[in-house]
């Protein structure tokens, strides 16, 4: 209730026009029960400020959406597609790629090829019977021919020769090998029927046996004056037939080729192509790397 | 919001925020630019602002752009002088009114503007805090403050002409 002590309060919310309709009737009521009061309630009531109808917005057609719609139409721009930058081929930029064109390619190809084929007609065959066979032919004649003119020089003779018949089979074991070589003065001559080249077994001191024929060894005129070597390599088997026709020895200490895979493929392919053909006394054949070329007689 | 209920609000409010816009800045342009920008910001929030609150939305948005326009140019040497030509194209020249505006420049841009949006646009007090950012008692406080302070210049004999 407004009284003498909170009525400036009350003046100032009836400016502010927080009162109700009825304390507004108070309000006025004290005001005219208190006339001293008056100046200051309208001193108050002065500080009202009024709006000014007058001022207004003058451009608010600038806000309405639709105008806005219309600005950006009015405003918008459009490219001119007909202005094209000139150099454009300036512009471009390729990353750089490695091609091989088919004439390349091709000669690529037949680089490979040529080098492949040369290694092949190159390298010597893999088939290692025949290589050491070979080998051991042109070895077995050259010491041959040495051992026989040393031989005959020399008159003292160191040979043991241990030729022990195991069974009946009439097995030679050889303990040394027997240079092929006639001598004048002793001739001696193997009873055995038969010396057979077969697998090899063991006997002392690591020494490989070999095991000869009796045609070979009947060919043979036993010299006294044998070169004794020891045989450290195992397992070498040779094939009777050949060793009849190539009346020689097998040299053992000729070591096989390494394998590669690469000699193995080669290997192979020489299989299929060069294989053996059936020799006869009419045709000879000379093998050039894996290639037999029959000679004509 | 839709478009015709902004557009609504353009011919509702776009008034009453430009004239409690220019009583505070005196300048017109910058006045039309918080309008605008106003306006705008509604737009861009029409979804989230309804027909009820667009009026407290806008007054808000305004008051904001004002006080942060303010602060940004600090025009307050250069809008006292152009103080006399507002007042002259305003063609304000009655005493009484006149003194009153007067007191009104006196006061801070706060206490101006709760006296406008109180007598301007009739919010409660809660409704001013609101837009100012502070709560109804102190909006009511500094009103009265700002009331008898320009009690206390209206009624000082020497700024009567």
């Amino acid at each position: 209730m407004i009284n003498i002590t909170n009525y400036e309060t009350f003046f100032l919310l009836y400016a502010d026009n927080e009162l109700t309709a009825d304390e507004r009737d108070n309000v006025l009521f004290f005001v005219n029960e208190n006339p001293e009061l008056r100046d200051e309630f309208e001193s108050i009531i002065s500080t009202i400020v009024s709006p000014e109808q007058d001022v207004v917005y003058a451009d608010k057609h600038f806000l309405y959406v639709d105008s806005v719609d219309e600005l950006e139409k009015l405003y918008s721009f459009k490219p001119n597609l007909e202005i094209q930058y000139p150099h454009k081929e300036e512009l471009y930029r390729y990353e750089k790629s490695f091609r091989i064109g088919w004439v390349k390619s091709f000669m690529v190809a037949a680089s490979i090829i040529l080098i492949v084929g040369l290694f092949w007609m190159l390298i010597p065959t893999n088939d290692q019977s025949k290589g050491i066979e070979k080998i051991a032919n042109k070895q077995e004649i050259s010491n041959t021919k040495e051992s026989s003119s040393r031989l005959k020089k020399e008159q003292a003779i160191n040979l043991s020769n241990e030729i022990t018949s195991i069974d009946d089979k009439k097995i030679a074991i050889v303990s040394n090998i027997v240079k092929p070589k006639k001598n004048k003065g002793v001739e001696k001559k193997i009873d055995n029927s038969e010396a057979v080249f077969s697998s090899t077994k063991q006997v002392e001191n690591s020494f490989e046996i070999q095991h000869i024929s009796t045609e070979v060894v009947d060919q043979i005129m036993v010299d006294p004056i044998v070169v004794a070597e020891p045989i450290f390599v195992n397992n070498i088997e040779s094939n009777d037939t050949r060793m009849r026709q190539d009346n020689s020895l097998v040299n053992t200490n000729v070591s096989p080729t390494r394998k590669t895979p690469f000699r193995g493929i080669i290997r192979k392919i020489s299989r299929i192509i060069g294989k053996d053909r059936p020799e006869s006394d009419q045709v000879k054949f000379i093998q050039v790397a894996n290639f037999q070329l029959a000679i004509a007689q | 919001m839709t478009d015709k209920e902004f557009n609504i609000c353009v011919d509702a409010y776009a008034d009453p925020v430009y004239r409690f816009i220019l009583k505070n800045l005196k300048q017109e342009e910058d006045a039309r630019d918080v309008v605008q920008s106003a306006f705008e910001k509604m737009w861009l929030n029409r979804e989230k602002v309804i027909n009820e609150t667009a009026k407290s939305f806008l007054f808000t948005v305004a008051y904001n752009l004002m006080i942060d326009h303010i602060r940004k140019n600090k025009r307050v040497q250069l809008t006292e002088s152009f103080k006399e030509e507002i007042m002259i194209g305003e063609g304000i020249a009655h005493g009484f009114k006149r003194e009153l505006e007067l007191a009104l420049d006196r006061l801070t841009t706060l206490q101006k503007s709760l006296i406008l949006l109180k007598d301007y646009e009739g919010y409660s007090y809660d409704e001013i805090g609101k837009i100012t950012g502070l709560n109804g008692s102190q909006v009511k406080v500094y009103l009265h403050r700002a009331r008898l302070q320009l009690k206390t210049y209206i009624g000082k004999p020497e700024n009567i002409i």
